[in-house]
C-alpha cells in the first residue's frame, strides 16, 4: 500500500513589531527603528507547532510527513528563522532577490506561491495575519494561486481515516468550533493554536546553526520581476498615523505654545490622564453606563 | 464607475442580522454615490424575512440566494457563488465585515476578480473615482493609510464595532432578486463534520475582547459573585490578579500578570485591583481601562482611562443593575 | 623497660593475618567500586594549589567547626573521630614494629617512657571514643528516634564500634591484671586495675575470656573495616577526597557550557564532574540541609538531600549521563530551589549542591526541553525583547528624569552605573536606580549609564540552565563594555553583581565589580558622604542571599546604616549568613507555584516580631517580594526602601 504522504509546508513571516507609540513620529510620519523589535510572527509558531503535532501523530499512524519551513527573508534573518526552525522542521527555503525588500499582500502571496510550486508542498500552514501589516489576507491569496482549498481560524489538527485526510478545529467567533474534515492539497491559516509552540532542545539549535537554509531566487522559482510589480502595485501605501485619542486632550495652558500644539496635534498619548468619575455611587455609576455605551461598549436594548 | 452599485456581502445567525451586517449597510449608505444604488447579498436558509428588514438600514436591492445546502458556511461554495454574480452583476465595490466570515471569503475573492483588498479598515472614504481607506497595524498601534488602485474592482472589510449604525425609515420597498445557484458538489473539498460549542465565560483570555478582572479589593465570594454578574452583562470574559486565584475565584488560566497571561482587549475592568506592577504588566496594551478601588492612591489609576474612587461592593451591585435595566 | 608482647596468650595469630587479608579484600574492591562510579565524571583541569586545599581539609577534618553548629552533635563525633583515629594509629604503630621493623631491622620503639604516653593516649582517647560512641547510641535510640535516614547498616556499625571498644578495654585490663606487668600497672588509668583483680583465684578462666575477647575484637574490627566502602562510614574517605580535590566555589560561581566557540563537548550538554561525583558519595545524609532549607519548611517533598540522594541513586549504576535518570518526585521540584545557598552554608562537609541543582535544570532545558511553562515564557521573552519584562531595549531609559541624568547616558567618563533589568523596568525599582543616580549627581560623582545599550546580564538564563541564551546575552554585553572601556561598574542588583563579577571573566569579561552598597558605605569612610541621624525609625535590614552568603557582603549595608540611623538597627534572629531568603531567587520569581510567596510571608512575620517598621533591603528581587507580601497582608503600617533609598530621605 503506498504510504500516504503530508507534505507540510509552513511559512514563516519575520515581522518587525512596534512595541510603543513612542517609536512614531508624528510630525515626520517616520518609525523609529529602535522601536521595532524583529521576531517570527507568533501565529507562525503556533502552525509550526501544530504541523509538528500533526507529523508525529502521521507517523505513528504508519504515513509519512516532512515539514518545510518557507519564507520571504534577508540573510540578517537566518538567525531568527533557525531558531524557529529548531522546534523540528526537516528542511527549509528563504526567497530573497532584489526589488523584493517591500512587497504588498498579494505581491507577498504570489512570491510564495511560486516557492511552494517549486517544493511540491500539498499541506499549507500559513499565518492569518501579521502583527506589522494586520494584512489578514495572504493565506486567502496564497490558496487561490495555488488554487487549494482553504480553511481559515484553525486551532487545532488531527489525522483522520480518510486518504491523507484530517479534520481540524476551525474557529468560529465567539460561538465555538466548526470540525472540518478534508485531505491534502489545502491551505490552512493559523491564528492562535491550541498548543503552545514547543522549546526546542540545544541540540536542535545548534543542528540548525550549522544547517543551510536554501536560498531561492526569483528564477529558481520562475517568477519574472514585472509579474511582481504588477502584483505589488495593487495597493498603495499612503502613510501612517497616529490613532484617534480616546477622548478629548485638553493640553495645559502653562505649556509653551509648540508643546501645546504638539500635543494636541498628537492627541496627547504622550501621557495617560485618567478621567475620574465625580459624585456619588448614584452619579458615578450613570456617567460610568453613559461612557459604555458611547464607546459602544454595550447597546440599548440588546446585546454587544 | 457611475452607476453601478456598491455591494454589501451580509453576515447572520439565527434568522437575525449580526450588528456587522447593519453597520456595513450604514456606512454603505453614507459612502455610495446617489447615482448608485447600495445592494446586499444574502446567502443562507429561509432568510427572506431578513431580506425585508435590510431595508431599515439603507439597503435597496438584495440578491437572495436561499437553499438548505446554504444553512452551514461554507467558504468554498460561497466564493463560487460571488464570483458568479460578481462577474455578472459587476459592482464598484464589495464590503464585508472583517471577521471570521469576511476574512474567509474577501481575499481569495479578491485575487479570482482581480481585484484589491484592504482588510481591516476602521475609516472608508471615496475620494474622486478612488477609495481611501484607514486601517490599524501594529497591534492598534498606529494606522496606515491606503489607497487601492482604481482600475480595479476594490473589496473591503471593515472592522465591526466602527461605524455607526444608523436606521431609516425607507421611502420605497426594498427589491429583492432571488438568484440561483448550483453548487457541484464535487468542487467542494471541505465538509463539517461537527461543531463544538465554545463557553464565552472560558474563552482564551489573550484573545477576549472585553475582559473583567479582579482582585483583593472582592474581599469574598459574594464581591466577586456581582463581578461574576457584571460580566454576564457586558458579555465579558471573567479573569482576575494572582491574589483572586490564590482565593480560589478564578482558576490559574484566567490570571493576569506577571506569572499569569497579558490581555488586549478592548475594554478592561480592573475591580479591587491596586496595580501594582506585576499585574499592570498584563494589562498594558488594553485599549480601555476602567478601575474601580476605594484607595484614591492606588498605582492603579496611573494606567486606568477612567476611575471611579469608591467601595465596589456599592457601585457594583448599581452597576449591574442600571445594565441591566437599560438592556431591557 | 619491656614493651608490649604481642599476641600474649594467643594461638594461632596466623589466622589473624588471613581474615586481615580478606576483610581488606572486600574493603578495596568496594573502594573500587566508588573509584569507578567517580572516574565517569568529567576531568577538571584547573585545580586550586594544592597547599590551599590541604588546608582547608586539615581545617575542614581535624576542627570540625561545623559541626558543631549543632552541639551535642559536634561533641560526640569529635570524640569519636579523634578516639578511632588515635586508636587506629596506635595499632598501625603496633603493626609497624612487630611486622615490619622488628622482623626486618629488629627495631622496636615501643617501650620506655614512649611506650607510657603511647599508652597513655590510646586509653583516653579509647575513653573519649567510648563516651562519643555512647552518646552516639543515645542519640540514636532516645533523642532522635524519626531519623528518616536511618539504615540497619547505620546501627551495625555503631554496634559494632561500642563492642569493639569495649573488648579492647576488657581485654587489656584482663591482660595486665593477669600477665602481671609490673611495669604496666604503674601507668596512669591503669594502676588501679589490678586492685579489681586482687586475688583473682581463675586465672586460667580470665585467660579464656581475654582470648574470646582478643578474637571477637579482631572479628568486629575487620567487620567494620570491609564494610566502611558500603555504607555511610565510607563518608570518611569520600569527603577527605572530596576537600583535598578542590577548595569549593566559594562564591557560587557556576562552570559554563558554552565557552567562546559553541561546541558540545564530548556529544552530551550536561556533564557532572569527578569532583561532583565525590560529592555525591560523601552525603552523609545527617538531613542539616533539609532542616534549614527554606523550601523545605514550606514544601516537605522538596529537599536539597532528596535531590542529591536521587542524582546519586540514578547515576550510580550507570554512565554519567542524566538522560537515564527516571524522573521522580524530588527532580520534578528541582524548579522549587532559590539558590539562596543555606543548604551549602550548613553543610558540615562543605557539599556544593545548587550546582547539581542547576545541573539537572541545564539538563531538562537544553536536552529534554521538558520545563514548566512559566519557564518557557521567560525564555521566549528574553530572546525576543532581550529582558524577561517583555518591554524591550527602548524602555529601557524611562527610569531617567531630568536632562542632567539623560546626559550621563552612554557619555564613556567615569565607572558605568549597571542598571540592570528590576531597576530599569519594575515601576517600584525605577526609584532605587534615580535615587543613586541622584546621589551621584549631587556628590558630583562622574559615572555613565548605558540605557538602551544593556541586555539581561544573563543571571535568570543561567541559574534557570539555559546556557545556550545566557552565552548569548552575556557576549552581547561583554562587546558592550570592551566597546565603551568599562573598567569599574557599580551595579544595584545582587543577581548581576554575582554574574558580572564571577561569571563573566569565563568568557573574557573581566572587569572591577561592586555593588552599589558597598560603593556607598565605601563613600561614607571617605567621608565625601555624610549622612548622621538622618532616620528615627525602628529599621531592620535583610541580608540578600547573593550579596550575603554569596560574597560575605554583610558589613557595608550595616555600616551605611549605622550612620543614618538615630536609634540601633534591629538585627533579625536569622540574620547574616543565617539570613532567610526572600523567595525570588533562583527564578523562583517567574514561577507560579512555588513556595516563594510562604517563605517571604514567614520572613514578614520573623520583621514584625521584631517590631521593626521599615525593612532594608539591598536588592531589587527582595524589595518587591516584600512590597508585595506587605499589601497581600494587609501590613501596611510596615515600609520597605533599597538602602540608597534612605540616604536620599530629607533631613
Amino acid at each position: 500500500m503506498e504510504k500516504e504522504t503530508f507534505r507540510m509546508v509552513v511559512c514563516l513571516k519575520v515581522i518587525h513589531e512596534l512595541c510603543s507609540e513612542r517609536g512614531f513620529d508624528p510630525l515626520k510620519r517616520t518609525i523609529d527603528p529602535e522601536y521595532l523589535i524583529r521576531r517570527i510572527n507568533p501565529s507562525d509558531e503556533y502552525s509550526m507547532e501544530m504541523a509538528l503535532l500533526l507529523k508525529e501523530e502521521k507517523q505513528k499512524s504508519g504515513g509519512r510527513a516532512e515539514i518545510v519551513a518557507l519564507s520571504i527573508a534577508q540573510a540578517e534573518d537566518e538567525g531568527l528563522l533557525k531558531r524557529c526552525l529548531a522546534m523540528g522542521a526537516d528542511r527549509a527555503f528563504r526567497i530573497w532577490d532584489e526589488g523584493i525588500e517591500t512587497l504588498g499582500g498579494m505581491a507577498f502571496a504570489y512570491l510564495l506561491s511560486a516557492g511552494i510550486r517549486r517544493i511540491g508542498g500539498n499541506l499549507v500552514f500559513c499565518g492569518q495575519k501579521a502583527i506589522d501589516r494586520n494584512g489578514n489576507e495572504v493565506g486567502g491569496y496564497l490558496a487561490e494561486f495555488l488554487q487549494f482549498p482553504q480553511i481559515s481560524g484553525v486551532t487545532a489538527i488531527d489525522i483522520s481515516e480518510k486518504e491523507n485526510g484530517f479534520v481540524c478545529r476551525r474557529k468560529v467567533e465567539r460561538l465555538g468550533w466548526d470540525l472540518v474534515e478534508t485531505s491534502t492539497p489545502v491551505v490552512l491559516t493559523v491564528e492562535r493554536g491550541e498548543n503552545e509552540p514547543r522549546y526546542p532542545n540545544v541540540y536542535s539549535i545548534l543542528n540548525w546553526l550549522g544547517k543551510e537554509i536554501e536560498i531561492l531566487d526569483r528564477a529558481s522559482i520562475g517568477v519574472e520581476a514585472n509579474q511582481l510589480e504588477e502584483w505589488n502595485s495593487v495597493v498603495r501605501i499612503k502613510e501612517w498615523s497616529r490613532p484617534k485619542p480616546k477622548k478629548v486632550f485638553t493640553p495645559k495652558s502653562n505649556l509653551p505654545p509648540e508643546e501645546r500644539i504638539r500635543l494636541a496635534m498628537t492627541g496627547g498619548m504622550d501621557k495617560k490622564k485618567t478621567i475620574f468619575l465625580q459624585g456619588e455611587t448614584k452619579g458615578m455609576v450613570s456617567q460610568m453606563v453613559d461612557l459604555l455605551v458611547k464607546q459602544k461598549f454595550i447597546k440599548e436594548g440588546g446585546k454587544t | 464607475m457611475e452607476g453601478r452599485d456598491l455591494w454589501i456581502v451580509i453576515e447572520h445567525k439565527d434568522g437575525e442580522l449580526l450588528d456587522i451586517s447593519k453597520e456595513l449597510c450604514s456606512q454603505g449608505r453614507r459612502m455610495k454615490r446617489s447615482s448608485s444604488g447600495l445592494v446586499a447579498i444574502l446567502v443562507g436558509k429561509e432568510i427572506r424575512g431578513l431580506a425585508d428588514r435590510l431595508g431599515q438600514y439603507g439597503v435597496e436591492k438584495v440578491y437572495l440566494v436561499e437553499g438548505e445546502e446554504w444553512e452551514r458556511f461554507n467558504p468554498e461554495a460561497l466564493i463560487d457563488l460571488l464570483s458568479r454574480i460578481i462577474l455578472e452583476k459587476c459592482p464598484s465595490a464589495v464590503l464585508f465585515g472583517s471577521t471570521s466570515f469576511g476574512n474567509a471569503l474577501a481575499p481569495r475573492l479578491a485575487i479570482r476578480q482581480q481585484g484589491t483588498l484592504v482588510t481591516d479598515c476602521i475609516d472608508l472614504k471615496k475620494q474622486g473615482e478612488g477609495w481611501v481607506a484607514l486601517k490599524p497595524v501594529h497591534e492598534g498601534k498606529l494606522n496606515l493609510m491606503i489607497v487601492p488602485a482604481s482600475a480595479r474592482l476594490p473589496f473591503f472589510t471593515l472592522q465591526p464595532g466602527v461605524f455607526e449604525i444608523e436606521e431609516i425609515a425607507p421611502t420605497q420597498p426594498i427589491e429583492i432578486e432571488q438568484i440561483h445557484h448550483e453548487t457541484s458538489l464535487e468542487k467542494i473539498c471541505t465538509k463539517i463534520v461537527g461543531f463544538i460549542k465554545a463557553d464565552p465565560k472560558s474563552a482564551y483570555l489573550e484573545e477576549a475582547e472585553l475582559v473583567v478582572a479582579g482582585g483583593k479589593g472582592l474581599r469574598d465570594e459574594k464581591g466577586f459573585g456581582y463581578l461574576e454578574e457584571l460580566a454576564d452583562l457586558l458579555g465579558a470574559t471573567v479573569a482576575g490578579s494572582r491574589v483572586a486565584v490564590d482565593f480560589g475565584w478564578v482558576p490559574y488560566d484566567r490570571q493576569i500578570g506577571l506569572t499569569g497571561k497579558k490581555v488586549t482587549p478592548r475594554l478592561l475592568f480592573a475591580i479591587g485591583i491596586s496595580g501594582a506592577f506585576e499585574f499592570t504588566m498584563g494589562i498594558k496594551d488594553s485599549k480601555f481601562i476602567v478601575a474601580i478601588n476605594k484607595d484614591p492612591n492606588a498605582p492603579i489609576f496611573k494606567v486606568a482611562d477612567i476611575g471611579m474612587i469608591g467601595d465596589l461592593h456599592e457601585i457594583l451591585p448599581r452597576l449591574n443593575e442600571t445594565l441591566r435595566y437599560i438592556k431591557e | 623497660m619491656e614493651g608490649r608482647e604481642a599476641f600474649w596468650n594467643i594461638s594461632g595469630a596466623g589466622w589473624m593475618y588471613l581474615l586481615t587479608l580478606m576483610a581488606l579484600l572486600f574493603f578495596f574492591y568496594g573502594i573500587h567500586k566508588h573509584l569507578n562510579f567517580w572516574r565517569k565524571g568529567d576531568r577538571v583541569k584547573d585545580h586550586h594549589p594544592f597547599l590551599l586545599r590541604l588546608r582547608f581539609f586539615l581545617s575542614q577534618a581535624f576542627l570540625q567547626r561545623r559541626i558543631f553548629r549543632k552541639p551535642y552533635n559536634g561533641v560526640m563525633h569529635l570524640f569519636i573521630f579523634w578516639g578511632c583515629l588515635v586508636l587506629f594509629l596506635g595499632t598501625l604503630l603496633l603493626a609497624i614494629q612487630n611486622d615490619l621493623l622488628g622482623p626486618i631491622f629488629g627495631l622496636s620503639f615501643l617501650h620506655g617512657n614512649f611506650y607510657m604516653i603511647y599508652s597513655f593516649a590510646l586509653d583516653l582517647f579509647g575513653l573519649l571514643a567510648l563516651v562519643g560512641t555512647g552518646m552516639a547510641l543515645i542519640r540514636r535510640y532516645f533523642l532522635k528516634k524519626d531519623l528518616r535516614t536511618k539504615h540497619w547498616s547505620d546501627s551495625l556499625a555503631l554496634w559494632l564500634l561500642f563492642f569493639i571498644l569495649v573488648t579492647g578495654f576488657a581485654m587489656e585490663w584482663i591482660r595486665i591484671g593477669v600477665a602481671e606487668v609490673a611495669a604496666e600497672r604503674s601507668y596512669p588509668l591503669v594502676s588501679q586495675i589490678p586492685g579489681l583483680f586482687q586475688g583473682v583465684s581463675h586465672p586460667e578462666m580470665l585467660k579464656g575470656l581475654h582470648r574470646i575477647f582478643w578474637w571477637g575484637h579482631l572479628f568486629l574490627a575487620l567487620v567494620l573495616i570491609a564494610m566502611i566502602p558500603y555504607t555511610k562510614l565510607f563518608h570518611m574517605l569520600s569527603t577527605s577526597f572530596l576537600t583535598l580535590s578542590r577548595v569549593p566555589e566559594s562564591k557560587g560561581a557556576l562552570t559554563p557550557v558554552f565557552l567562546e566557540p559553541l561546541q558540545i563537548k564530548g556529544d552530551r550538554l550536561t556533564h557532572l564532574s569527578r569532583h561532583q561525583l565525590v560529592g555525591l558519595d560523601a552525603c552523609t545524609q545527617c538531613q542539616r540541609c533539609e532542616e534549614t532549607c527554606p523550601v523545605t519548611m514550606t514544601n516537605e517533598r522538596f529537599s536539597p538531600l532528596k535531590i542529591l540522594q536521587e542524582l546519586r541513586r540514578g547515576l550510580y549504576g550507570s554512565k554519567n549521563n542524566l538522560n537515564l535518570l527516571k524522573e521522580t518526585e524530588s527532580l520534578e521540584r528541582v524548579w522549587e530551589c532559590l539558590t539562596c545557598r543555606y543548604c551549602e552554608e550548613q553543610c558540615p562537609v562543605s557539599l556544593e549542591i545548587i550546582d547539581k541543582v542547576i545541573e539537572v535544570r541545564r539538563h531538562r532545558v537544553m536536552e529534554v526541553a521538558h520545563f514548566p511553562a512559566e519557564i518557557k515564557s521567560v525564555f521566549r521573552t528574553l530572546e525576543t525583547f532581550d529582558d524577561p519584562w517583555a518591554m524591550g531595549q527602548s524602555f529601557r531609559e524611562d527610569w531617567i528624569r531630568g536632562e542632567k541624568s539623560k546626559k550621563h547616558l552612554r557619555n564613556g567618563n567615569g565607572f558605568l552605573v549597571w542598571v540592570g533589568c528590576q531597576s530599569a523596568f519594575h515601576e517600584r525599582n525605577k526609584r532605587t536606580a534615580s535615587s543613586f543616580t541622584k546621589l551621584l549627581d549631587a556628590l558630583d560623582i562622574d559615572y555613565f549609564l548605558l540605557g538602551k545599550g544593556e541586555v539581561c546580564c544573563g543571571d535568570l538564563a543561567r541559574r534557570t540552565g539555559n546556557e545556550y541564551l545566557s552565552r548569548n546575552l552575556i557576549l552581547k554585553n561583554i562587546e558592550t563594555f570592551h566597546q565603551y572601556g568599562v573598567q569599574k561598574i557599580i551595579t544595584l542588583c545582587p543577581h548581576c553583581f554575582h554574574v558580572i563579577k564571577e561569571e563573566y571573566p569565563h568568557w573574557g569579561g573581566r572587569f572591577e565589580v561592586m555593588p552599589h552598597s558597598e560603593f556607598i558605605a565605601g563613600l561614607i569612610t571617605e567621608g565625601t558622604l555624610s549622612v548622621p541621624d538622618r532616620l528615627d525609625r525602628l529599621v531592620t535590614y535583610h541580608d540578600s542571599c547573593y550579596l550575603g552568603r554569596y560574597h560575605g557582603q554583610f558589613d557595608p549595608p550595616r555600616a551605611i546604616l549605622k550612620q543614618i540611623l538615630k536609634g540601633d538597627l534591629i538585627e533579625m534572629d536569622k540574620n547574616r549568613s543565617d539570613s532567610l531568603c526572600c523567595g525570588a531567587g533562583g527564578g523562583s520569581f517567574w514561577l507560579r507555584g512555588n513556595s516563594g510567596e510562604k517563605i517571604n510571608r514567614g520572613r514578614l512575620e520573623e520583621i514584625k516580631a521584631k517590631r521593626a517598621q521599615v525593612i532594608c533591603t539591598s536588592c531589587p528581587y527582595c524589595l518587591v517580594m516584600f512590597e508585595e507580601a506587605i499589601r497581600n497582608t494587609g501590613n501596611t503600617d510596615l515600609a520597605v526602601m533599597d538602602l540608597v533609598e534612605f540616604i536620599n530621605l530629607p533631613e
